[in-house]
């Protein structure tokens, strides 16, 4: 359901900052939830628009809903491939999520002489990311190209932890390869949000626990008594 | 979970620090309140962090008062208390409870079968009052214990068997919020029990249990392929984060979410570098 404008469905201007967006959709969404008007259909549709609007520009401009738990569980439910052509364009905060799946893809190894191989390469190729890892699977030889595919087969499936776990193998199989070091540094960087928020603080104070230290001792002190600490 | 979810204290703000230490004593009071003083062995930061997160989500009403404690006998302290404090004081003593069980089921720890015992009561009465959320707490658990026995263990495979945990602890209510808190709740999760591996990798090695990172221990930029997987899940974890529409204590949550979740990380890397310094010299 694509908004023409959904600055306007909430209220905000063009040109609202992020925590804006987020208070005008508070405002609106408590006004509208379902449980203070049950049984209003006005209210109902006007609720949808609102997520949708938020959804839309908090994704910036980006496709699918939040990755839901579901997403994660293999479920095979990124048939939606074309969700994420959108690629270039995602700017807001959020856009690293979505971008993240399915790394840039160079159609690498079309020489292959493994027909298996060459059937994980065409699944990737069409962003069939569930099937090219089962045909993957069933590989016992493992090269610096079975760790390539895998890598990209895995991060398009959402397998953030593996795919950069065989981007990293590919590399140190080939390290003088360009390919799988363009990838593994793809995958360990997408995009600068996280690190652009990040540097509004300074490293983490060591020692932070000291704001409890001795409490283990208080405790022990305390067990018996209840006459403080309400 | 694991105490990881704290926040930078140096680039607090005196309010902001005020708020998160009022929450933390009213989750600690709140443990007491409900569980008895035993419970409160098992508060941390983590779920100050879901307290505060709850409560600039949903803004409930909030109890303010000042109490003296064994920890602060002198200078009674600022208590907030809401009914995400009291609900996140019951989710506390549930993850405790399952946590002493894993232990006792995975090491044999005998203070972990009599801390899982003496909370066993006060977990049957959480599972009462929040059926959904202990049910997939003990299911995702059991699925994480299986994955981690079987052959071919997938890292994100029992990463996301956490998250699922972390995600149905996040979601107090089947609301509009239900969904993003999930999402956030999952990535959590995912981060938290990386973040783990890699605190117990060493450990994990030596007695051969299942460690998603055991595959590049010992290599010399260890630290480093951790972190750049650490970092790939904070990012997604960030970005679920960024989609709720918190208003109220956000830079303080950005605090945690952005830099005081490495506090762990940083100490444990600025404490091994100190012990190779310290091993250079004596050579």
């Amino acid at each position: 359901m694509p908004i023409i404008d959904p600055y306007k469905v909430l209220g905000v201007p063009t040109t609202a900052t992020e925590d804006e967006v987020k208070k005008a959709y508070r405002r609106l969404a408590k006004r509208y939830h379902p449980d203070a008007n049950p049984g209003d259909r006005v209210a109902e549709q006007r609720m949808k628009e609102i997520n949708a609007a938020y959804d839309q520009i908090i994704n910036g401009g980006g496709a699918a809903s939040g990755p839901g738990a579901g997403s994660y569980a293999g479920s095979g439910s990124y048939g939606g491939y074309g969700n994420y052509g959108s690629y270039g364009s995602s700017g807001g905060a959020g856009g690293s999520y979505g971008g993240h799946r399915g790394a840039s893809w160079n159609d690498y190894g079309e020489r292959s002489a493994d027909p298996q191989m060459r059937a994980a390469r065409a699944y990737i190729s069409f962003g069939r990311y569930y099937e090219a890892l089962n045909v993957l699977a069933g590989i016992r030889e493992r090269d610096a190209l079975w760790y390539y595919y895998s890598a990209v087969a895995n991060s398009g499936a959402g397998n953030t932890i593996l795919a950069i776990q065989h981007a990293q193998r590919a590399a140190d199989m080939e390290p003088e390869n360009e390919t799988y070091r363009e990838l593994l540094d793809e995958l360990r960087n997408p995009g600068r949000e996280y690190q652009a928020y990040g540097r509004d603080f300074s490293a983490p104070f060591l020692g932070a626990n000291r704001l409890c230290g001795g409490f283990l001792i208080s405790w022990l002190l305390c067990m018996y008594c209840n006459y403080c600490c309400r | 979970m694991f105490g990881y979810v704290t926040a930078n204290k140096k680039e607090l703000t005196p309010e902001q620090e005020a708020r998160y230490r009022a929450a933390y004593c009213g989750l600690c009071a709140a443990l007491k309140r409900r569980h008895g003083n035993f419970a409160r062995f098992a508060l941390n930061y983590d779920f100050a962090f879901l307290t505060l997160l709850l409560d600039s989500l949903y803004e409930p009403e909030r109890e303010v008062c000042r109490a003296r404690c064994a920890m602060h006998p002198v200078c009674a302290r600022r208590h907030e208390t809401s009914e995400f404090t009291n609900y996140a004081a019951d989710m506390t003593v549930a993850l405790a409870y399952h946590k002493r069980l894993d232990d006792w089921r995975d090491e044999k720890k005998p203070g972990a079968r009599i801390g899982a015992a003496l909370l066993q009561k006060r977990y049957d009465e959480v599972a009462r009052a929040y059926p959904g959320q202990c049910a997939a707490m003990e299911a995702s658990l059991a699925r994480l214990f299986e994955i981690e026995r079987s052959d071919n263990a997938a890292a994100d495979e029992a990463a996301t068997a956490f998250g699922a945990v972390t995600a149905a602890l996040f979601a107090p209510r089947k609301d509009v919020w239900e969904e993003k808190l999930r999402a956030f709740g999952m990535a959590l999760g995912r981060f938290l029990y990386m973040m783990d591996a890699w605190d117990d990798c060493k450990k994990d090695v030596r007695r051969g249990n299942f460690n998603p990172l055991a595959g590049d221990f010992g290599a010399p930029d260890f630290d480093l392929r951790a972190k750049a997987i650490l970092d790939a899940l904070m990012r997604e974890c960030a970005a679920a984060f960024e989609k709720l529409p918190l208003v109220e204590d956000i830079q303080l949550m950005r605090n945690v979410v952005y830099s005081g979740i490495w506090t762990r990380f940083e100490l444990k890397r600025a404490r091994g570098r100190r012990r190779e310094h310290a091993d250079h010299r004596s050579v």
